[in-house]
């Protein structure tokens, strides 16, 4: 495939159906000419008034709201890069990623750091102006974004994505899904994480129009919606599924024959529960992926047509490359459990400075799962090197939590690890360990000490008292065995 | 206590927000934390304080304070 970037994508749909809608927020519809008119008048708004350049970083609150794709295309434009960052960010987070992107500009967010900043309105209040028709597009190798996840040791770690990297990702997943000119998408995903913006450009790069929608919370205003606009498909984690079917039940199905396609990913689903959606969404294409921020959608299954192999992820997406190495980089026999690799145009260039340390094998990178690839090509997931903890879909590792345990009081040593949610909601939730000293005997003080230091789906919700910690002989925690 | 100040505190709690801060028009997403999981977490914590279980048809309905006073009203004075 040849590299076009997806700004050269949205470009050409500007031209070619430039009354097409292309966005909705709320009450406002923005059609792909005026799209690109407000790309572009952003575009040269941080080019005069703040000497935007290329090369240049700017962090961008992921705030869902149409000022902020403006904004993400109009950087990429530049040649700038993109950091998307949670609106609810941690004070410790954002000043760690400040320090180390050193981003030129903050929009949407306040900060005590010296760094410029501005608020989406000024984008809002921007006069529009017309684009030349001939635009200078970014490079396949040129950076575009870089996303910060969860680190193994604790500290989020910022993985580079360039523009061959985003425009490879949301091919492959849109050869995948089948997404059309269309189709109508409605997006109540975060778009802090690579699922939900990775949905905004899938969408824009075929020329459909997306629905932005805060959240499902409302669910009368989501099914709303989904009327309204007569929504053609739609993006979930499986917890977002536990939340419509608690508040709703079966109602979601009262749209499914308008229903073309509905990705799912990001978290575990049971095969029992993807029967339910089969038997809701007959005529649906039901995907579900399996990905990484640094390496975005690497495998996808349709429910329907791979209704027998439900127990599995799916196989590699198209254009994507999937083998099991053993530790030493040796590709393994189907069925033998290794660690699962990816290779492919979507896959990053690497991690902010250059901590790739054990990230790759020659062109693979290591996804740090384990798991084995059966002789028709799916495969099965069946664990995790790196101890990442997955609360619905968002992610965090143990030694955060182990880490502000330690400094609620320096005696005290915890290990944390995953543990099925009760609720049956979230899937996992932190279930923390501590070793009984005489200075405590409850966990209410920790508990409230967490919950004013983390966000809230970092917080333990069982705790429980161990005689000792398991470590290896080098002192290693060995959370495995807490389970 | 009267159940409309019961009410509140239990979505104050739920939410971790001053009790001051809860109005009856208080709704859905005005605080961080009352996103979806922070639902659940209020729903839950009714049906548990007051013993009983919503109507899965009332649940859709319950979009601010005012209307959870109301749906747990109706089901006390029963």
């Amino acid at each position: 495939m040849n590299f076009v970037s997806l700004e050269e994508n949205i470009f050409n749909f500007s031209i070619h159906s430039p009354n097409k809608i292309a966005l909705i927020d709320k009450k406002k519809a923005v059609s792909y000419k005026e799209l690109y008119q407000s790309i572009w008048s952003t575009k040269l708004f941080l080019e005069s008034e703040y000497g935007l350049q290329k090369g240049d970083a700017v962090i961008v609150a992921a705030n869902k709201n149409l000022n902020f794709v403006f904004a993400y295309f109009a950087i990429h434009l530049i040649g700038a890069k993109v950091i998307p960052l949670d609106e609810q960010i941690q004070e410790e987070r954002l000043a760690y990623i400040i320090k180390k992107t050193k981003p030129k500009l903050i929009i949407g967010l306040d900060n005590n750091y010296n760094v410029k900043s501005f608020d989406f309105d000024v984008i809002r209040d921007l006069e529009l102006v017309d684009f030349p028709n001939k635009i200078e597009f970014p490079k396949d190798f040129q950076e575009a974004d870089i996303l910060f996840t969860t680190g193994t040791t604790g500290n989020p770690k910022g993985v580079i994505l360039t523009h061959g990297n985003l425009a490879a990702s949301a091919h492959n997943i849109n050869t995948f899904i089948g997404n059309t000119a269309n189709d109508v998408e409605l997006l109540a995903l975060p778009i802090s994480h690579s699922f939900g913006l990775g949905r905004i450009k899938c969408v824009l790069s075929t020329g459909g129009t997306i629905v932005l929608l805060g959240s499902i919370v409302n669910m009368k205003r989501m099914f709303r919606t989904f009327e309204e606009q007569a929504i053609t498909g739609f993006g979930m984690v499986p917890a977002s599924w536990q939340y419509i079917q608690k508040m709703s039940g079966d109602r979601l199905k009262d749209f499914a024959d308008n229903l073309n396609y509905i990705e799912l990913g990001s978290a575990y689903m049971s095969p029992e529960e993807k029967q339910v959606l089969i038997k809701l969404f007959p005529n649906t294409r039901i995907c579900m992926h399996y990905g990484l921020t640094e390496a975005s959608r690497s495998t996808f299954m349709e429910f329907h047509s791979d209704i027998n192999y439900l127990n599995s992820i799916g196989k590699a997406s198209p254009n994507v490359e999937i083998c099991i190495k053993d530790d030493l980089g040796n590709i393994m026999k189907p069925g033998d459990e290794g660690e699962i690799c990816v290779k492919g145009k979507h896959v990053t260039i690497g991690y902010l400075a250059n901590e790739n340390e054990d990230a790759f094998f020659d062109e693979y990178f290591r996804t740090g799962d384990i798991g084995s690839i059966d002789t028709d090509g799916f495969i099965h997931l069946k664990g995790r090197l790196k101890e990442i903890i997955n609360v619905g879909g968002k992610k965090l590792s143990p030694i955060e939590v182990e880490s502000k345990i330690h400094e609620f009081d320096a005696e005290l040593e915890a290990a944390c690890v995953g543990v099925k949610d009760p609720d049956g909601i979230l899937g996992e939730v932190v279930k923390a360990f501590i070793v009984k000293n005489n200075s405590i005997n409850n966990f209410e003080a920790i508990n409230d000490f967490l919950k004013s230091k983390l966000d809230s789906y970092k917080v333990p919700v069982d705790y429980e008292w161990v005689i000792e910690i398991p470590k290896t002989k080098s002192g290693k925690i060995q959370r495995q065995k807490l389970l | 206590m009267d159940i409309a100040n019961k009410v509140k505190g239990i979505i104050a709690d739920s939410i971790e927000v001053e009790i001051t801060k809860i109005e009856e028009d208080t709704a859905i997403g005005d605080f961080p934390k009352w996103d979806s999981m922070g639902q659940i977490i209020i729903i839950s914590a009714l049906e548990k304080e007051f013993d009983f279980k919503f109507d899965p048809e009332v649940i859709m309905d319950l979009e601010d304070v005012g209307d959870m006073i109301e749906a747990v009203e109706e089901h006390v004075s029963e």
